[in-house]
């Protein structure tokens, strides 16, 4: 049986597809050379350091040495190179124009993602597998724990599976019309997220009785690798579910509204799980839980989206049931992007809600700065929405929208820097928050100001995006 | 029987209706020439059969199957030559038919087979071994083609597929077609440029500003819209008893008389085109040529264009 399915996933034509170009003898040996050399560096180098400087204590230290330096390999290989593999196969299709033959393919998109997974990176999979023999050896050799090597061999595979498939996921709005490359993301990831990766992978080594060190989630205590194991592979299937529902309706959005909803309950159960063990601690980790728990609301919106066509295109259905504007914006209400925005932002306020009656604290006088929070997310909600109706007639809508919000994050904490006045810092939605955060006690007066002046800054985004209902109502009934 | 029946397809972008509940109804064999200006929606009406498009409004049924439901059952039997495309560069010609061949699940056993009647069927058996980077426009474009039969689809839809090439190329283009109409395969083939598809076209459907202006046989379009047909006749002799003889036919005018070359216009059907042949036969008018003179696509096209201005 197992021998079938693998049968059936190498039977995958684009994996077949991917074969032909990427195992040509002179790119596999390209690519083999290199990998052969790193190889032998990284041998070399440990071996001159054991033979000449006595770094290692005895052979166990060495071989343990190079089973965490082949797993830096690993996951330079699998994280990065493999993730790119993946990131970039949709965007050749669309630069090279052949997007619509593959499109056309009679295959399921499972097997089209699975497709583009696998033989965009045979080459990556070939030598990880090595190393994977390689690990073998070596931390058998170097004593490491075999449950902790299980343990990290399933983090290491997890992760990759997401980071992969959140690549090929991204890929997918990948514009038509060709962009230079934005090589200054890559470079910021590298020179922030990478440094630290490698020097936590490179401590690990130093870490004792690592496959015991467990974290907390809920009541349970569940060993550190496993949990990071579960939590990527929880993500793993979402992001997997996104690339499937992207290949099958490619000009929708990535989340249904249903979607939406069950995506963002997941993830505050999930970061709740993981704050939890920690509720009780102090009133400042519930508050961290908040900040975490709020970053869905704000992704999920984007990934669920509807644009003023999209709006156009709905009225068409809803103009058969009622005739006038009026009749109609009342079901059209239901079908905005404010209509999502409110309810993502509905569960947050549940799961903060419920952190509070956790810990045991007043629930309204602890709740007040959710509301605070609400209406910052409301003036964003507008904004974004505003965003979503007017960049079809004009593109440059998105820049002018950004530019207010980011006028709205930092001009309280510059306001409050030159005139020494902490109060003002409090206009900002960072820096409410981290008021919250730092200092939980702030003035009911100081709260509600902040409160009112972003309702009032709503008052006009709101107007105009009401008039763009209206028009697009009007311009349905003339169509 | 059907093969492609669309009921009240419309296509909305934003306030633009760029296809207007367009209606079709294809029988097995029709080669139905999709014409109309830039702009008129022959390529997202295309698009939307293709599957590639979800339509506003509407739906149709390919082959029993129903677009919004069974399209991957659709993409199976189908195939479709965007207006832009380009191949797998990094793949030889054989290589590519191989992938889709299996991508279609074509017999195993059939696909090298098959990949050799491809190539000669496009005359680039030559390049089997070459890769499609090295190919020229007209090449790709005649190697699409090859892609999109190697399973043997039933239907084609085909998007301007002579677009940006050389007259050698759209000669060659034309060649395939012409071949693929004879094959009896259903053929939907849009284009702006009119003399691509006359010939071969055994119906016409005529675009203009998202809406179907008009469909049918060409025949019967060009009865409709002419309303009347133009015959040559060339005679050995008797020439002016020859222009009596027609001037009393019925429903029938003479335009000019060149040397012994008559042009009438006869507004009547193919039959009475007939009887007229053998009445001047019968009255010993020497009739050395008697032909029809095919009113091309673009003088319909034209027609129907000023009629809609």
């Amino acid at each position: 049986m197992f021998s079938n399915g693998k049968k059936r996933i190498l039977d995958n034509p684009l994996i077949q597809r991917y074969r032909y170009s990427s195992l040509r003898p002179l790119q596999f040996w390209i690519y083999t050379i290199i990998y052969i050399t790193i190889i032998i560096l990284i041998l070399f180098i440990n071996y001159t350091s054991y033979r000449y400087r006595s770094h290692f204590g005895d052979p166990a230290d060495f071989f343990e040495s190079i089973y965490f330096q082949f797993l830096i390999f690993q996951v330079l290989i699998l994280w990065i190179w493999a993730a790119f593999n993946s990131g970039s196969a949709l965007t050749d299709e669309i630069y090279n124009k052949s997007y619509d033959f593959f499109r056309m393919l009679p295959l399921p998109a499972y097997q089209k993602a699975i497709g583009i997974l696998i033989g965009r990176n045979l080459l990556a999979l070939l030598f990880a597998g090595i190393n994977c023999l390689f690990q073998l050896f070596l931390g058998l050799s170097g004593k490491v724990n075999f449950v902790l090597q299980v343990q990290i061999f399933l983090a290491l595979v997890s992760i990759a599976v997401l980071a992969n498939s959140a690549a090929l996921l991204t890929s997918t709005n990948t514009p038509q019309k060709k962009k230079s490359p934005n090589i200054i993301v890559p470079i910021l990831i590298g020179f922030f997220f990478l440094p630290p990766l490698l020097g936590t992978l490179a401590g690990l080594s130093q870490t004792n009785d690592l496959e015991k060190v467990c974290a907390g989630f809920f009541t349970l205590q569940v060993p550190i690798f496993l949990l990071i194991t579960s939590i990527a592979l929880y993500f793993s299937l979402w992001a997997f579910k996104g690339i499937t529902r992207k290949f099958n309706r490619e000009r929708e959005t990535l989340f249904t509204r249903k979607g939406a909803f069950i995506f963002m309950l997941g993830y505050e159960i999930v970061t709740l799980g993981l704050f939890y063990p920690h509720l009780s601690e102090e009133i400042m980790i519930t508050y961290l839980f908040w900040l975490a728990s709020l970053i869905p609301v704000i992704l999920v919106l984007f990934g669920s989206l509807r644009s003023q066509d999209n709006y156009i295109e709905y009225s068409r259905s809803i103009h058969g049931r009622s005739e006038t504007v009026k009749s109609m914006m009342s079901s059209l209400l239901p079908y905005s992007n404010l209509t999502v925005g409110l309810g993502l932002f509905a569960i947050w306020t549940l799961f903060s809600a419920g952190t509070i009656i956790a810990t045991g604290e007043d629930l309204l006088s602890n709740l007040y700065p959710a509301f605070v929070l609400f209406s910052f997310y409301l003036f964003f909600l507008l904004m974004v929405e505003l965003y979503a109706l007017y960049n079809s007639p004009n593109n440059k809508t998105g820049l002018l929208i950004g530019f207010i919000i980011l006028l709205q994050i930092i001009v309280p904490p510059i306001l409050s820097g030159i005139m020494r006045n902490d109060t003002i810092y409090l206009y900002s939605p960072f820096g409410y928050f981290f008021s919250i955060i730092e200092a939980p006690d702030r003035s009911f007066a100081i709260e509600t100001s902040v409160l009112v002046l972003n309702l009032v800054l709503c008052i006009i985004p709101a107007k105009l995006i009401w008039q763009r209902y209206r028009l697009i109502l009007i311009a349905r009934q003339k169509m | 029987m059907k093969i492609l029946e669309a009921n009240k397809i419309r296509k909305e972008f934003g306030t633009l209706v760029a296809v207007n509940d367009v209606d079709l109804s294809l029988e097995k064999g029709q080669v139905v020439g999709l014409i109309g200006p830039n702009g008129a929606g022959k390529t997202t009406l295309l698009r939307i059969l293709a599957t590639l498009l979800r339509p506003t409004d509407g739906n149709a049924r390919i082959l029993g199957y129903d677009l919004a439901k069974n399209y991957l059952d659709i993409r199976k039997h189908i195939g479709f030559l965007p207006d832009f495309f380009n191949l797998y560069n990094d793949l030889t010609l054989r290589e590519c038919l191989e992938f889709f061949a299996k991508a279609y699940k074509v017999e195993p056993d059939s696909i090298a087979q098959q990949i050799d009647a491809m190539l000669e069927y496009v005359e680039l058996e030559d390049k089997r071994d070459t890769f499609i980077r090295h190919l020229s426009r007209g090449m790709v474009q005649r190697m699409g083609v090859a892609a999109l039969l190697v399973h043997d689809p039933e239907v084609l839809l085909l998007d301007e597929p002579a677009s940006g090439l050389d007259p050698k190329a759209r000669i060659q283009l034309r060649v395939v077609l012409r071949k693929l109409s004879n094959e009896g395969k259903t053929i939907i083939i849009s284009s702006h440029i009119l003399t691509e598809l006359s010939g071969f076209c055994s119906h016409i459907a005529i675009m203009n500003e998202g809406s179907m202006v008009l469909y049918g046989d060409v025949d019967q379009i060009q009865q409709k819209v002419v309303g009347s047909r133009k015959v040559a006749i060339t005679v050995l002799d008797g020439c002016d008893r020859a222009v009596e003889l027609i001037k009393e036919f019925p429903n029938t005018q003479i335009i000019k008389v060149q040397h012994n070359t008559i042009t009438a216009e006869i507004n009547a059907p193919l039959e009475q085109l007939a009887a007229l042949n053998t009445l001047l036969v019968e009255k010993q008018i020497k009739v050395v040529t008697f032909c029809e003179e095919k009113t091309d696509l673009e003088d319909i096209f034209m027609k129907i264009s000023s009629e809609e201005g």
